[in-house]
């Protein structure tokens, strides 16, 4: 480890970098070169549809699996040595398993050391762990006997017990009720912002990961479809998405909502309406510097709706979403 | 496709408009059936037992090219690997067929559907006894390569296709109820291996162990031993089925008992969650196991010491006088003459007994070498006893007797098992050649009366024998207790 | 948060010893095993047919239908036969059960090499042999009445059996570490204690004949029974006997070395 050099040492913040993975077993391809990189102190989402090649991405990248060709480097430790690589991770995988009869302290305590720490140095980090991921009161508790959420919490702990460069967390919320995935969610930003670490997040929940990605890279049928900041992505893969508003109104009114919005000032030609759901897509126009800025049309035009008595069942900036990408992208992939 | 799945199949669902549904036992049945076969599971243990039957037959062919064991009883043997191995296959895929599917949370949909969970049992069961017949036929070409073309073939894979059909059922629906039962498949399939050795052990004692009162006792009430001396003694030792039908019974009573306890009681009970923590110390199938177990051990136990009668008295008295120790008059009128010094005697089970005879050459010419051969028959129903069970000595040699000479001989007899038998010895002149014979002559018989064996502490043993597995018993169940109290008291989070 | 990860992240200049990892997983998996049952529930088995046989052999011996050298050396034997089989189904279920399990990944993904995870295991699985074989003491005991001759058994029978146990334990992980299922390698792993088996059910005839001792002199366990028969029931000495110790010290080397320095590198996450 102490001849590594560490890349951080020369102001570089690149903590994760693939260049051409490449995967094949048999005549079957499960991943056609994967190039990215991720820095330090960011979130990479890993996105893409069942079959796409983001767990065998995943197990390439914590050296589960070793890739047909190509190469990769964590914290600067080049693939070549696994055992490095993997003092440098933790990783979530998808569907872990537990030992039911280990208490939460024990479980973690027993992975701290089997990372290299003395005893009372893991029993130390087992502790506060605990207390980071809200465990504290069931430290003592056979892991049998908790939920499915307080599984993956102790998961996500144990991804930590070695202060990784990267921690992978595959599906990490999968399972979850709401409210437990927007605290898991949480817990990743706070990983990556406090701590400096980059974080890869593989996930199929597209509208949660949009708030916690930073970066992300769609995936399909083993190829990578798109990558870069979530920005880059969704401006440049559906640009015509832009200045778009969705409108959702009842059925009933649809026709009248149509003719009020395609005469109101700032929108832009037909207004286009999903006759089963009530969904009507508005196209504004796009600000040119000198009239209203978009956000003003929004409002004025959700105003005189209200005051035409249109009953609003739903207002949605659309088009700029990752979901949207997401389908567009994989859809078109599969045509 | 799964159950619910064709279900809901337009074919279902004609047949349903019909009266014609389906029944649940026989969609389990198929869907299980193409797992297991189409799966590669079961073909990649079949030929492995293909593989191992291939070893085995060649060794025991090479085995009889040296003439030392004799075509049917090779035929005996690998119809016994057929069966062994079938129903260990059956066992092994009845141990995963509930718990696995709880583990692989496939078992909630098909538990989720309104058929009863005793056609979902019986589906499975029969899935996990086909690959028993496909053993079966296996091990058919091996049986007629061995076998030399002896007529034991048919009568051989008759009774070896009836007596492994009744064990493959047996072993099979016991593996399901271990699995209906435990709490993981790794315990369903640890504690079937346990139980398979258990009853597989024993077969590999060596014979002089599987006498006496209890090895008997352990051979009748242990179905695979059972069928093994059965199939045996009727295939190897000519005997009749009709005389050895007290050794199928095992058989039949265990395939009945397990399907009983499978479809009547355990099917119906089967579970999703076995984790939930339990109101009740014990559940009553568990607790009437458990008794079933410990009733069966002091049984075994203690049997020998209950058929013993008055046995105080039978072991302290001295045994009954021996005949005079007068030559009895030998069978007369004939060149070659036997005589025995004994006529009749009563002893105990583990008792020696000497006496000798006298072979005398009544004739003018010089007789021929003999030999001299022990016969012992129980008086009961006439059934032949293996004299090397009894003496280290079956048959002594006389060289060649002139006219008027005698020679004399000493037999050592133990009496081990109790009843009534005789005991006579049989004078056998070396025929010259392939085309002459000669005449036997047999001596007065000795009637042997046998008390049964009465100690219930033989050597000793019997405390070590109860102390040691008792104690490692209950120090075994410490954990479960420990792990039973945790789970009541720790609070179990919904999910 | 940061009080945890901080904490994590100390490294060098760590105070306190730094356990080998082989170590931990053989103490996590003993105690796994042990407190919580499943060993004792094996020994407990164990002992039963320990005892079932102790009072054959007994019932036996009062009826001089066998010697009380003989007894013992069935005795001896027994124990060996049972007790290795408990290490071998633990040693086959440990990796493909925790495969199974879904919690090989974690283990594969420390910085331990695969070696080590594999002889921790390993250690694990051997645990409960030594107390399988103090467990016959007091059979052998009883058996031979105290006479001298028991010390010679208990000593073949602890270097037979610890050989074979050594070598069972190493054949089931490595069945289970080429197979994805627990079922598979269990089954496979008993097929072949069957068929070590098989030779025992042989003819006296034949096991007696120039075949048969070649065929006792391959089989692991058939060389035990034989060796344990010519030293200790029949008095002869090792000279005469050694023979039969070929193959339980063979197959124990070849099993290990196999284990250890081909398969144990290549534990996968799924068996390839």
């Amino acid at each position: 480890m102490n001849d590594v050099p560490d890349p951080r040492a020369n102001g570089s913040t690149e903590i994760l970098a693939a260049e051409d993975l490449r995967k094949t077993y048999g005549d079957r391809t499960a991943l056609k070169g994967l190039t990215f990189s991720l820095n330090a102190g960011r979130v990479l989402g890993f996105l893409g549809p069942n079959g796409a090649g983001k767990t065998t991405s995943i197990r390439i990248l914590t050296t589960i699996l070793r890739p047909t060709s190509g190469r990769f480097t964590v914290d600067g430790i080049s693939s070549d040595h696994p055992e490095a690589i993997r003092r440098r991770i933790g990783v979530l995988p998808e569907g872990l398993g537990f030992p039911k009869q280990m208490t939460a302290f024990g479980y973690l305590t027993y992975f701290t050391q089997l990372y290299g720490r003395p005893v009372g140095e893991a029993r130390r980090v087992a502790t506060v762990l605990l207390e980071d991921v809200g465990l504290q009161n069931r430290a003592h508790s056979s892991i049998g006997s908790f939920s499915h959420g307080m599984r993956q919490r102790l998961g996500i702990a144990r991804a930590l017990v070695n202060d990784p460069a990267v921690v992978f967390l595959d599906e990490p919320t999968l399972g979850l009720d709401p409210r437990g995935q927007r605290e898991l969610l949480r817990l990743v930003q706070r990983i990556a912002k406090e701590r400096n670490k980059g974080v890869v997040l593989c996930s199929h929940l597209l509208s949660e990961i949009e708030g916690v990605c930073d970066d992300v890279v769609i995936m399909n049928a083993g190829s990578v479809v798109a990558r870069g900041s979530v920005a880059e992505v969704v401006g440049a893969t559906r640009p015509e998405l832009d200045h778009v508003v969705r409108i959702r109104v009842p059925v009933a009114s649809i026709a009248r909502t149509q003719e009020l919005l395609e005469v109101f000032p700032g929108v832009e030609g037909d207004v286009r309406s999903e006759d089963s759901t009530g969904w009507l897509d508005v196209k504004l126009h796009a600000a040119n510097g000198s009239g209203p800025d978009e956000s003003r049309v929004r409002n004025d035009l959700l105003e005189s709706l209200i005051r035409a008595d249109v009953p609003v069942l739903g207002f949605d900036v659309g088009g700029g979403r990752l979901e949207d990408v997401f389908l567009r992208l994989t859809a078109e992939a599969i045509r | 496709m799964s159950v619910a799945q064709e279900q809901r199949s337009g074919r279902v669902e004609v047949a349903q408009r019909q009266g014609l549904a389906l029944p649940v036992w026989w969609l389990v049945f198929r869907r299980e059936f193409i797992d297991l076969w189409t799966g590669g599971r079961v073909l990649v243990l079949l030929i492995l037992f293909s593989l191992a039957m291939s070893v085995t037959s060649a060794l025991r062919e090479f085995e009889s090219e040296l003439s030392l064991i004799p075509p049917v009883e090779m035929a005996f043997l690998t119809i016994l690997s057929g069966i062994s191995f079938g129903l260990f296959i059956g066992m092994v895929i009845g141990a995963d067929s509930i718990s696995g599917e709880r583990e692989r949370a496939t078992l909630e949909p098909l538990l989720l559907t309104p058929a009863k969970p005793r056609q979902v049992v019986f589906g499975k069961f029969l899935a996990a006894m086909s690959p028993w017949p496909v053993t079966f036929l296996l091990t058919i070409p091996y049986v007629v390569v061995l076998a030399h073309g002896d007529n034991v073939v048919q009568e051989g894979l008759l009774l070896g296709a009836l007596l492994g059909g009744l064990l493959a059922i047996a072993f099979t629906g016991f593996g399901m109820l271990l699995s209906i039962w435990a709490k993981s498949n790794r315990a369903s399939l640890f504690a079937s291996l346990v139980v398979y050795l258990v009853f597989l052990i024993p077969t590999q004692w060596p014979g002089s162990a599987q006498k006496g009162d209890l090895g008997y006792l352990i051979q009748q009430f242990n179905p695979l031993q059972a069928s093994s001396e059965f199939l045996e003694k009727v295939l190897v030792n000519n005997r009749t089925v009709a005389e050895k039908m007290p050794y199928l019974l095992a058989a039949v009573l265990s395939a009945v008992g397990v399907l009983a306890v499978l479809f009547l009681y355990a099917a119906a009970r089967v579970r999703l969650d076995r984790d939930a923590p339990r109101s009740r110390p014990a559940r009553p199938g568990r607790l009437a196991g458990v008794l079933l177990v410990a009733g069966a051990t002091v049984g075994l136990v203690t049997a020998p010491a209950a058929r013993s009668q008055a046995a105080p008295a039978a072991q302290a008295a001295p045994a009954t006088p021996a005949a005079p120790a007068a030559q009895a008059a030998p069978a007369s009128g004939q060149r070659l003459q036997i005589a025995v010094d004994l006529r009749y005697k009563t002893v105990s089970a583990g008792d020696e007994v000497e006496f000798n005879t006298l072979v005398t050459n009544a004739g003018p010419a010089a007789t021929a070498p003999l030999n001299v051969a022990m016969n012992i028959v129980k008086t009961g129903q006439g059934d032949p006893v293996d004299p090397e069970d009894w003496s280290p000595e079956r048959t002594q040699q006389v060289t060649s007797l002139a006219p008027g000479e005698s020679s004399e001989q000493t037999w050592t007899v133990e009496a081990i098992l109790e009843g009534d038998y005789m005991v006579y010895l049989t004078v056998l002149p070396k025929p010259t050649g392939p085309n002459s014979t000669t005449e036997p002559v047999s001596s007065p018989g000795i009637h042997l009366t046998v008390k049964a064996f009465a100690t219930t502490n033989p050597g000793g043993v019997l405390p070590v024998a109860i102390a040691t597995p008792l104690a490692l018993t209950l120090i075994a169940v410490v954990p479960t207790l420990r792990r039973r109290r945790a789970q009541a008291e720790t609070p179990q989070d919904e999910l | 948060m940061s009080q945890g990860l901080a904490l994590a992240g100390r490294s060098e200049g760590a105070t306190g010893r730094t356990i080998p990892a082989w170590w931990l997983i053989f103490k996590q998996e003993a105690v796994e095993m042990w407190a919580g049952g499943r060993v004792l529930r094996f020994l407990a088995l164990y002992a039963v047919l320990m005892s079932v046989t102790a009072y054959l052999l007994a019932t036996n011996n009062d009826l001089k239908l066998v010697t009380m050298k003989a007894s013992v050396v069935v005795a001896v034997t027994s124990t060996i036969t049972f007790g290795l089989f408990i290490g071998l189904v633990i040693g086959a279920e440990s990796i493909s059960g925790e495969r199974e399990r879904a919690t090989l990944e974690p283990l594969l993904l420390t910085p331990s090499g695969h070696g080590q995870i594999v002889l921790g295991k390993f250690l694990a699985a051997l645990s409960p042999w030594p107390a399988a074989f103090l467990l016959s003491v007091p059979y052998v005991v009883t058996l031979s009445h105290r006479d001298p001759v028991m010390w010679l058994a208990l000593f073949w029978g602890a270097v037979l059996g610890s050989l074979l146990a050594i070598a069972f334990v190493g054949f089931g992980l490595l069945v289970s570490i080429w197979s994805d299922s627990s079922k598979i390698s269990l089954f496979v792993c008993l097929l072949v204690y069957a068929g070590l088996l098989i030779p025992a059910q042989l003819p006296t005839e034949f096991l007696n004949s120039p075949g048969g001792v070649a065929v006792s002199a391959v089989d692991p366990l058939e060389s035990a029974s034989r060796l344990l028969t010519m030293v200790v029931d029949e008095g002869r000495p090792l000279s005469q006997a050694w023979v039969y110790i070929v193959a339980p010290t063979v197959m124990t080397a070849v099993i290990i070395g196999t284990l250890f320095f081909y398969s144990a590198r290549r534990v996968r996450l799924t068996a390839e």
